[in-house]
C-alpha cells in the first residue's frame, strides 16, 4: 500500500473511499479485482475505478504544482532578502526555470555558481546552460548523456534503458527523475511506475538538502519538480488502465456504452500534453456538445485557437444545461482565452445550479480577470465552512485552489493557508514542502515587534 | 426553503448582482459610486472590557477589539500585508535605519475636537515607557530600541534608535493617546478616568456605556479618511453563549465574533449569515503550577498527558472541530514543528511513569506521594451557557481518577479566576487558552525571568535553562528562519517537558448577518477594516 491517503480502509467500499477523496486507498482496493485476465464484470468496473482514481490524483498534483512553485518562489526570495544562500538561489532558479522565466533562472543559477558558501550541486551548471539556451531560442540545446544532465532535467527520451549507468540512483532526485522517465515510457509497467511513485512520495516527506548555515538555523530544500512528476506519473498510470479497459470492456457492451473510455482517453492525453494523440481518440460519436468542447480544448492546445473558438461558440449556442455552461466556461479558462466570455457562462451556470464545481470555475475566472475579492467570495460560497480542511468532505483540489487564491490576494489570511496545508500534508505527504515553504513565507510576513496574546478561559 | 424558492432567490441574487455590476461599470469611472452610509451594527461579546485605554489593556479581547474602533496608530498593516500610514502621512529613515522621522497628518482631530499633534505621539511613548504605568512588559520591550524622541514641530516627530533597526516603522503599531486627556501625566492606570471615557481618533467615537454594560459608539464624522459607512456600532454584553446565539438567530445582534464550534453548520445552513473563518493561532491547555512539589516532576506531567484521551475529548465535546496540538503553537503558525508527535493515549505508560517518579498506587486505589494521597485543585471560571470548558475539566477529573488522583474542581467568577491564577498563583492546575497574533513569540509564557513578574504570563513558574537559552536567542534574532528554527526546537523541548498538557486548537469562525457587506476581518484585531463595511439602505431596520 502506498503511503498516500493511507487511512484505515479495511473492509471499506472503494467507491465510498473515492467519493471521500481517498483515491489511493480506493485504488489499492480496486487493484485486487484486476489481477486476473480476462476480467469479470466486477473486475471491469474496478478497472474503470482505477483509471478514475489515478486520473484524479494526476489532476490533484497538477493543481498543487503551480501553487507550490509560487510558495517556493516567495519563500526563497524571502530567505535571500535576509541572508546569502547559494542553495536558495539554486532552488529559486529551478522554480523560475519551471515557470519559463529563463532570464531570471539563468541569473539565479549564475549567482548560485559564483556565490560563496555552501556548494551547489553540479546540476546547477546544467540548469544554467539550459536556461540560457531557452532564453535565446526555446527548445534548443542537446542533452548530454551524463548523470548530472539526467538528474537535473530528465531530458527528452522515454527509454528507461538510456538512463546513464552512473546516475546516482540512491538519491531522491535520481529516483524522482527515474519516475519521470518511467511515466513517459510506453513500455513501463503499471507495477513499476506505482512502486516508483511510492518511493518518490516517501522521499518527498523529507527535504532533499538540509543546510545548516549556523546561528541556530536550518534551511530545508525540497525537490521543486516533485509534484509535477507525480502528476505525470499518475496520469500515465490512468492511461495504462484505460487502454486495458478498452479491451476488457468489449465483452460487456452495456458497460462499454456507459464508460465512454475513448473519450476518457482523449481527456487523459490532453492532460498529459499528448494533443495529437488525444485527437485520434475522438470519433463521430463525439460530435455531441461535450465532445465538441473537448475537441476545442485539444485544438486550442494544438495552437488552432480560431477553430477552437468556433467550436466553443457553436456549443454555447446549443448549450442548455448548467453542466454544459460550466464546462464551456472551464474551457475558456483552460485555454486562457476569452475569459470574460467564460465568466459570463460561469455566471449563467450558477443561476441554475449550485455546487462546488460551479463556484470553482467562476472563482478561477474571476481571479484570472483580476477580480480577486470577488474570487475569494465565490470560493467561499462553494466551500462548506463546517467541514473546513476536512479532506473527507472537501475536495483537496478545491482546498488547494482556494488557498492559492488567498495567497495571491490577502496576506492577512496567511495563517489560514498554513492551516490548510498542514491538513493537506498530513493526508498527502508530498505536500510537506508546501507547508514548509508557506510557514517560511508566513514567518517573513510576521514582523510585529510587540507580541500580542490573550490569556483566557478554555472552552 | 423549498428548491423553487432557492432557485428564485438565487436568480434574484444573480440578477441583482448583474445589475449592480452594470451600474458599477458606469459609475466607478465617474467617481460617484460610494457605499451607502448609515445603519447600526450590533455585535455581542461574552466578556466585559477591562478598560477602554488601549495602552493599559491586557488579556482582554473585548478591549482589544473596541480599541481598534476607537483609536489609531501611526501606521497599520493592510490586508496585502503592506505597511501604510494612518496618523502618519509619510516617514523617512536615516543613517541606515538608526533614525526615523514621521510626518503626521495635519487634518486629524481627537473626538473631543482637539487637534492631534506630535506631542500626543511623544506622550504615548513616554506613558508606555513610564515604569509607573500599568502596561504589559512586551509593549515596553518593543520600544526599548528607542534612544530618544524629539518633537520637531506640531506634525513632525523624530525617533532615534540605539542601533540600526530592521523595519523601524513596524515598531509604531501601538495606539496613540491624547496627551490633553491626561494633562501630560504619564503614569497610566487601568482605573483612571480615561479608562471609562476614552477619546480617540478612530473611525468611531465612544458615546456611553449603558447600565447593562453595553457600549454605544457612533461614527466620527470629522474623520480625515472620510467617515466610516456604518453610522452606529453597539457592543452588547452577553455572557450566556446560548442566549448569544439565540440573539443572532433572532436578529437581535448582527455579529458574533466567535461562534461555538458545534453551531457553525446550523448558522451556515440558515443562509442568513456569512460565516467567516479566521485564525487567531490559539491553543488550549492544562497548565501545571510547577511550584507544587509533585507537579514540578516532569514524569508526573507527562503521565497526566498520557492519561487523557484528547482525541476523544475533542470529538465528544467540540464535535471534532479542531486539531490536536503537540506543542505551544497552533498548526497554523509558522512556529509549529510538524515532526513533533502528539502524545498518545496510554494509561499503562502513564502509570509506569508515576511509579518511576515515586508515586505509588495503594490497594485502596489511591495514589500516594511520600505517604500522602495525591490531590490537586483545578480552578476554572464559572461557565454559563457554554458547557464545553466544564466538560473538558470533568473529563480530566475522570481520567486522573483512573490513576488514583483526586481532582477538586473549584469554580470562580471570571475576573477572580484570572487574579488567583495569574497574580496570586493560587492554583495547582488550570484549564485555559492562549490566543496569539502571528509573531509566535512564547517568551513570556515559559521564560524563567517572566515567572517573577507580577501578573506575568509564566504563572506556572516554569524554569528550564535550555528553554531560557532558546527564548533568549529568539528575542535577539530578527531573521525569520532563525526564529522558525528556534521555535521548532522550543516546540520539541516543551512537548517533552509538558509544562502544559497541550490540547487542541479550535476552529474560529465569526458569524455576521448577510445585511452587512464587504466584510473583511483581521484575524486578531478583528475590526481593522471596519470602515469598508456597509449596510444597504433597504436592509436597515
Amino acid at each position: 500500500m502506498l503511503p498516500l491517503f493511507s487511512g484505515a480502509f479495511a473492509a471499506q467500499d472503494p467507491l465510498d473511499l473515492f467519493k471521500r477523496h481517498r483515491y489511493e486507498d480506493a485504488a489499492t482496493l480496486w487493484e485486487k479485482d484486476v489481477r486476473n485476465s480476462p476480467l469479470d464484470e466486477k473486475g471491469v468496473r474496478s478497472l474503470k475505478g482505477l483509471s478514475l482514481a489515478s486520473r484524479q490524483l494526476g489532476s490533484l498534483y497538477s493543481k498543487l504544482h503551480p501553487f507550490s512553485l509560487a510558495l517556493s518562489a516567495a519563500y526563497y526570495k524571502g530567505v535571500l532578502s535576509e541572508a546569502k544562500s547559494p542553495l536558495a538561489l539554486y532552488y529559486l532558479g529551478q522554480v523560475q526555470y519551471q515557470n519559463g522565466q529563463w532570464d531570471s533562472a539563468a541569473s539565479s543559477f549564475e549567482k548560485a555558481g559564483k556565490s560563496e558558501g555552501a556548494k551547489v550541486p553540479e546540476e546547477n551548471d546544467v540548469f544554467l546552460n539550459y536556461a540560457r539556451a531557452h532564453g535565446k531560442n526555446a527548445g534548443s540545446g542537446s542533452p548530454k548523456s551524463n548523470a548530472a544532465q539526467w538528474q537535473a532535467l530528465d531530458l527528452s527520451g522515454a527509454d528507461v534503458s538510456a538512463i546513464p549507468g552512473d546516475l546516482k540512483a540512491s538519491t531522491p532526485r535520481a529516483r524522482r527523475c527515474r519516475l519521470s522517465i518511467l511515466a513517459r515510457s510506453a513500455s513501463s509497467s503499471v507495477e513499476e511506475i506505482r512502486k516508483a511513485i511510492a518511493a518518490v512520495i516517501h522521499d518527498g516527506q523529507s527535504p532533499e538538502i538540509s543546510q545548516d548555515p549556523g546561528r541556530n538555523t536550518q534551511l530545508n530544500f525540497y525537490d521543486p519538480f516533485l509534484l509535477e512528476t507525480l502528476s505525470r506519473a499518475y496520469l500515465s498510470v490512468s492511461q495504462v488502465w484505460q487502454t486495458r479497459l478498452l479491451e476488457e470492456e468489449k465483452r460487456f457492451p452495456e458497460l462499454q456504452r456507459k464508460f465512454g473510455t475513448t473519450r476518457g482517453l482523449a481527456e487523459t492525453c490532453l492532460l498529459r500534453g499528448q494533443y495529437s494523440q488525444a485527437l485520434q481518440f475522438l470519433g463521430p460519436q463525439d460530435n455531441d456538445v461535450p465532445g465538441r468542447i473537448l475537441k476545442a480544448k485539444i485544438l486550442g492546445k494544438l495552437g488552432k485557437v480560431g477553430e477552437a473558438r468556433t467550436l466553443l461558440e457553436g456549443a454555447t449556442r446549443e448549450a442548455k444545461s448548467p453542466e454544459i455552461l460550466r464546462d464551456l466556461a472551464e474551457s475558456y479558462y483552460f485555454l486562457a482565452t476569452d475569459l470574460q466570455k467564460g465568466l459570463q457562462l460561469a455566471t449563467r451556470a450558477l443561476e441554475d445550479k449550485d455546487g462546488a464545481n460551479y463556484h470553482r470555475i467562476s472563482a478561477e475566472l474571476l481571479l484570472a480577470t483580476g477580480k480577486s475579492d470577488a474570487a475569494l467570495q465565490e470560493y467561499a460560497r462553494g466551500y462548506k465552512i463546517e467541514f473546513r480542511n476536512r479532506i473527507d468532505q472537501i475536495d483537496p483540489e478545491y482546498m488547494s485552489q482556494y488557498s492559492f487564491a488567498i495567497f495571491l490576494s490577502n496576506k492577512m489570511r496567511y495563517e489560514e493557508i498554513v492551516e490548510t496545508l498542514y491538513h493537506l500534508q498530513k493526508e498527502i505527504p508530498a505536500c510537506r514542502q508546501m507547508y514548509y515553504t508557506m510557514q517560511g513565507v508566513s514567518a517573513g510576513a510576521a514582523r510585529n515587534y510587540e507580541t500580542q496574546r490573550i490569556f483566557r478561559k478554555g472552552g | 426553503m423549498k428548491w423553487s424558492d432557492q432557485y428564485t432567490s438565487r436568480k434574484k441574487h444573480v440578477l441583482r448582482g448583474m445589475a449592480s455590476c452594470v451600474l458599477a461599470v458606469i459609475l466607478i469611472p465617474l467617481g460617484i459610486l460610494a457605499a451607502p452610509k448609515g445603519g447600526q451594527l450590533t455585535y455581542a461579546e461574552p466578556i466585559l472590557p477591562d478598560t477602554y485605554n488601549p495602552v493599559t489593556t491586557s488579556d482582554n479581547e473585548t478591549s482589544l477589539r473596541l480599541s481598534e474602533l476607537l483609536f489609531e496608530s501611526l501606521v497599520y498593516i493592510d490586508y496585502k500585508g503592506e505597511i501604510k500610514g494612518r496618523l502618519a502621512e509619510r516617514w523617512n529613515t536615516f543613517n541606515g535605519n538608526q533614525r526615523i522621522v514621521f510626518y503626521l497628518r495635519k487634518d486629524v482631530k481627537w473626538h473631543d475636537g482637539v487637534p492631534f499633534t506630535a506631542n500626543d505621539v511623544k506622550f504615548t511613548y513616554d506613558a508606555i515607557m513610564d515604569p509607573l504605568s500599568d502596561v504589559r512588559p512586551e509593549s515596553r520591550q518593543a520600544l526599548g530600541v528607542i534612544k530618544s524622541v524629539s518633537v520637531l514641530g506640531d506634525n513632525v516627530i523624530r525617533f532615534d534608535f540605539n542601533s540600526s533597526v530592521a523595519d523601524p516603522e513596524r515598531r509604531f503599531l501601538f495606539k496613540i493617546l491624547p496627551s490633553h486627556a491626561f494633562q501630560g501625566k504619564t503614569g497610566l492606570s487601568k482605573f483612571d478616568k480615561f479608562s471609562k471615557n476614552p477619546v480617540g481618533t478612530g473611525y468611531y467615537r465612544f458615546d456611553r456605556e449603558t447600565k447593562n454594560r453595553d457600549v454605544m459608539l457612533s461614527v466620527s464624522k470629522d474623520h480625515y479618511g472620510g467617515y466610516s459607512n456604518i453610522a452606529n456600532i453597539k457592543m452588547v454584553y452577553q455572557p450566556e453563549v446560548t442566549l448569544l446565539m439565540q440573539s443572532l438567530l433572532l436578529n437581535a445582534v448582527d455579529l458574533v465574533v466567535e461562534v461555538p464550534p458545534g453551531k457553525v453548520a446550523e448558522l451556515a445552513n440558515t443562509g442568513k449569515f456569512q460565516v467567516i473563518p479566521y485564525n487567531s493561532l490559539a491553543f488550549a491547555f492544562f497548565g501545571y503550577n510547577t511550584e507544587n512539589p509533585i507537579l514540578k516532576i516532569k514524569e508526573v506531567r507527562q503521565a497526566f498527558t498520557l492519561a487523557m484521551d484528547r482525541a476523544k475529548m475533542l470529538d465528544d465535546i467540540y464535535f471534532g472541530k479542531g486539531e490536536l496540538v503537540s506543542g505551544p503553537f497552533s498548526p497554523a503558525s509558522w512556529g509549529y514543528n510538524p515532526d513533533v508527535a502528539v502524545w498518545p493515549y496510554d494509561v499503562a505508560k502513564a502509570k509506569q511513569l508515576l511509579e518511576s517518579a515515586g508515586l505509588h498506587l495503594g490497594e485502596d486505589k489511591v495514589l500516594r506521594y511520600k505517604g500522602a494521597p495525591v490531590k490537586f485543585k483545578l480552578k476554572i471560571p464559572v461557565y454559563s451557557g457554554n458547557e464545553g470548558g466544564l466538560s473538558v475539566c470533568l473529563r480530566f477529573q475522570y481520567y486522573l481518577k483512573a490513576l488514583g488522583i483526586q481532582i477538586d474542581i473549584e469554580h470562580r467568577e471570571y475576573e477572580k479566576w484570572k487574579e488567583e491564577v495569574k497574580v496570586k498563583h493560587d492554583f495547582d492546575i488550570v484549564f485555559a487558552e492562549w490566543l496569539f497574533d502571528n509573531s509566535s513569540d512564547i517568551s513570556s509564557l515559559f521564560h524563567s525571568a517572566a515567572s517573577k513578574e507580577s501578573s506575568g504570563d509564566n504563572f506556572i513558574s516554569y524554569k528550564n535553562a535550555r528553554v531560557d537559552s532558546l527564548l533568549d536567542k529568539f528575542s535577539q534574532s530578527i531573521n525569520h528562519e532563525v526564529r522558525r528554527r528556534l521555535n521548532y526546537q522550543l516546540h520539541e523541548v516543551l512537548a517533552d517537558e509538558c509544562p502544559y498538557t497541550f490540547l487542541w486548537t479550535l476552529e474560529k469562525n465569526a458569524a455576521i448577518s448577510n445585511k452587512v457587506q464587504k466584510v473583511v476581518v483581521h484575524p486578531y484585531r478583528f475590526f481593522t477594516f471596519v470602515n469598508d463595511w456597509f449596510i444597504p439602505e433597504d436592509e436597515r431596520n
